[in-house]
């Protein structure tokens, strides 16, 4: 009984190929070159900054400023640099620091008021020492600030122009006789001068094609060139034309991004015709530079690699 | 400890239409009352409230306003000068005022509001029924309001009025309600939390908004429900905001709960990660625990590369130098590498020199350059003459050449960040140099912007 049922499955997977080699394209290589719209995801290029007219715990204003950075985005979302950042406060204390950036970048489900569908989210700790610049009680100065913003997007993919949140921490101006200052849920922004954003996702790469299975070398565009994904991975396309493709960052840079391609098609995409206009319905899901992406809108080109 | 047998027993839909009614109930006493300058009624108990709202309105709801609503500026002063705030709110006489400003159409929500805030803060029957009754025919954003203002109201029908607002159609007044009860923080509110979180019929993002009010709570009980709802929830949205909110509070109370989740075979590698990193957002120093993660080689090395980076976001320093040292002398894999460097940085203390031994023999660039980051921040907090010999002369024009040619962005930008944290006369020179030979355009504007000191 146990043989026959493994002779059987034997002849189904010999007979499946088969006709899979039988009823489409059977072999080839391919260059694809796949644009999904309306799932945008975001760079985030400089720190958020607090605005002197902002009034923080303790009663005391605060203004951050951005004086110099240089922050690094990999493709998990992770964020890391350094920056010069100067302090002042409305007791006329000037200290500049230079902080260790660290982060991330992800994605909520929206939990704020007015707001719908998913949001892109940015966490981002300052953390570092300086010296305050009064000349004759000048000390030590410390900041470390955990900045949490939120970037959200309608449903038809309008993106951001900045980034809201708060800050939280605490600041010692290094001033002696000034205590540490609490910070809590003072009003942060990062600025669209500093936000890439793009509600286009270029993947491009190589099919190769040994029906039905499906293989898949390439990477992932992103907005301004900051992070480009190597993404590898394999799929199929069944007796019913649907292509099923399952995609993964590879190289520590890449690695966390991820991509899930659906697409279903009245004819078989990688006939010799290329009839890419055939391909009905497609979507994509997954998560690049730490943010969950989903979509249906897409425009497809497959071109034999020659 | 909230039993969830006891969170079942009474349903939000049922909550809120009981608040609905008895409000529209009350409201039409109260209103009466006031036209015939009765007494207030006691304080209304579970019982009377049964009562109350099997009984007919007295009277049709509507604003009780006096004055006609197509002429409001015949009022002789503004309405928002006569509001007094909630602290000013010390006689009993002005809780009809108030509660005439809440149910005047004419008035700015925002008038309305203020209102609404003076009363719940003001807390007494009188109080607390007009903003019941203000509850069934109000705008969303002035319901929404009412539930805010319930959130600091010594009233103890507060937590009842808000369980109900719960299950609101209005997402924006269900949200208001869940951060209000969290604000409150008493068992009944956490009773009344944990049944929304764990309810399916829930919105899911009042769930979600549900789990990070729970976890703002300092209540005892609180950990353990959260526990509960990493296991017991299947929407993983839900579950993330679980271990955010987990990831609120100190490691040393919430410490067991990630172990548990931690070592779960049925969580998948992504949600472990997730939940690694809300380790990282913890109150104390998980430092230990996180490495003991980073080190545990049955733990994917996805999961294992998020506890070394959860450790380099943590805000005070740990104290894991010597063991991040330890394993990267047999890591293999290159993201994990490349994350212990980067914790090595928020470590008090390891030592240098072997650190810079084990950078110098990377061959994965992108770890490399993390390796050379971490060295470039030590330059600038502990310099020696070893150090910035061994910068000057190998590093800084590695990390330029980085900059230059690599074919990675993200390790160009990442070479540009360790020459700027350097701070070195060779490494500005470096950051000079990229600016005139590199055709990166984020190179050119990072490497310019390093170059600008604070007040130049």
């Amino acid at each position: 009984m146990k043989s026959c049922c493994c002779l059987f499955g034997v002849a189904w997977l010999v007979c499946g190929r088969a006709w899979a080699l039988e009823s489409s394209t059977n072999f080839g290589i391919f260059d694809l070159d796949l644009i999904l719209s309306n799932a945008p995801i975001y760079e985030v290029l400089g720190l958020p900054t607090a605005n002197s007219d902002d009034t923080f715990a303790d009663g005391f204003a605060i203004e951050i400023q951005d004086s110099a950075s240089a922050i690094a985005l990999d493709g998990s979302g992770k964020i890391s640099g350094v920056a010069f950042v100067s302090v002042t406060t409305d007791t006329i204390v000037d200290s500049r620091l230079i902080v260790n950036v660290t982060g991330s970048m992800g994605s909520i489900s929206v939990a704020t008021f007015g707001l719908q569908g998913v949001a892109s989210t940015v966490q981002m700790t300052l953390a570092g020492k300086g010296y305050a610049t009064d000349g004759i009680n000048y000390g030590p100065a410390r900041l470390i600030l955990r900045f949490t913003g939120l970037m959200t997007t309608g449903t038809d993919g309008t993106v951001a122009q900045e980034v809201d949140g708060t800050f939280n921490g605490a600041y010692q101006p290094g001033i002696k006789g000034v205590k540490v200052s609490t910070i809590r849920n003072a009003p942060a922004t990062i600025s669209s001068t500093d936000l890439g954003s793009m509600s286009e996702i270029d993947v491009n790469g190589t099919v190769s094609l040994f029906a039905p299975d499906l293989n898949f070398t390439g990477q992932i565009l992103t907005p301004l060139g900051l992070v480009n994904l190597p993404l590898q991975g394999a799929g199929t396309i069944n007796a019913s034309n649907t292509v099923q493709l399952s995609l993964n960052g590879v190289t520590s840079i890449a690695r966390g991004s991820t991509l899930a391609i659906k697409s279903t098609a009245t004819d078989n995409p990688f006939t010799s015709d290329l009839s890419v206009n055939a391909i009905t319905s497609l979507t994509a899901s997954g998560k690049i530079l730490g943010q969950k992406v989903k979509t249906d809108s897409f425009a497809i080109g497959i071109t034999p690699d020659d | 400890m909230i039993d969830k047998s006891q969170r079942k027993e009474v349903r939000p839909a049922f909550l809120a239409s009981l608040v609905v009614l008895a409000g529209v109930a009350v409201a039409g006493i109260l209103f009466l009352g006031l036209r015939h300058s009765q007494p207030p009624a006691p304080a209304v108990t579970d019982d009377q409230t049964a009562a109350t709202t099997s009984a007919p309105s007295p009277e049709p709801t509507q604003p009780v306003s006096s004055e006609p609503a197509s002429a409001p500026t015949a009022k002789p002063a503004p309405a928002q000068t006569q509001i007094p705030n909630a602290a000013a709110v010390e006689s009993p006489t002005s809780v009809p005022k108030l509660a005439k400003t809440l149910n005047d159409e004419t008035q700015p929500l925002k008038a309305r509001a203020a209102a609404a805030k003076a009363l719940a803060a003001e807390g007494s029957y009188e109080a607390i029924t007009a903003l019941a009754g203000a509850l069934p025919n109000s705008p969303d954003a002035l319901r929404a309001a009412i539930a805010q203002a319930l959130g600091t109201s010594p009233s103890a029908q507060s937590v009842p009025m808000l369980a109900g607002m719960l299950s609101d159609a209005s997402e924006a007044v269900a949200l208001a309600a869940v951060r209000a009860l969290a604000d409150q923080g008493t068992p009944q509110a956490i009773a009344s939390l944990s049944q929304s979180l764990f309810d399916l019929s829930t919105a899911l993002n009042v769930r979600c908004e549900t789990a990070l009010a729970l976890g703002s709570i300092d209540q005892p009980g609180i950990v353990d429900v959260l526990a509960r709802a990493t296991t017991g929830i299947t929407d993983e949205d839900v579950v993330t905001q679980v271990l955010n909110a987990l990831g609120s509070r100190d490691i040393s109370e919430t410490k067991g709960a990630f172990q548990n989740y931690l070592s779960s075979a049925t969580v998948s590698p992504e949600m472990k990660v997730t939940a690694v990193e809300a380790i990282g957002q913890t109150q104390g120093d998980a430092s230990a625990f996180l490495a003991s993660i980073a080190q545990d080689q049955t733990q994917p090395a996805d999961v294992r590369a998020a506890a070394a980076w959860a450790m380099s976001t943590t805000q005070t320093e740990g104290t894991q130098g010597p063991q991040l040292t330890t394993m990267l002398q047999t890591e293999t894999d290159p993201d994990v590498r490349r994350r212990i460097y980067q914790a090595l940085a928020n470590q008090e203390d390891f030592d240098v020199s072997t650190i810079q031994a084990m950078v110098q023999k990377e061959t994965d660039k992108t770890v490399q350059v993390a390796g050379l980051d971490l060295l470039a921040g030590q330059l600038r907090q502990n310099p020696s003459s070893s150090l910035q010999s061994f910068f000057d002369q190998t590093a800084a024009p590695e990390l330029k050449n980085l900059a230059l040619n690599d074919t990675t962005a993200s390790d160009r930008m990442a070479a540009v960040v360790a020459l700027v944290r350097a701070g070195t006369p060779d490494a500005m020179a470096a950051l000079q140099q990229l600016i005139q030979q590199s055709t990166d355009p984020r190179v050119i504007q990072s490497a310019r912007s390093g170059l600008t000191k604070p007040g130049h």
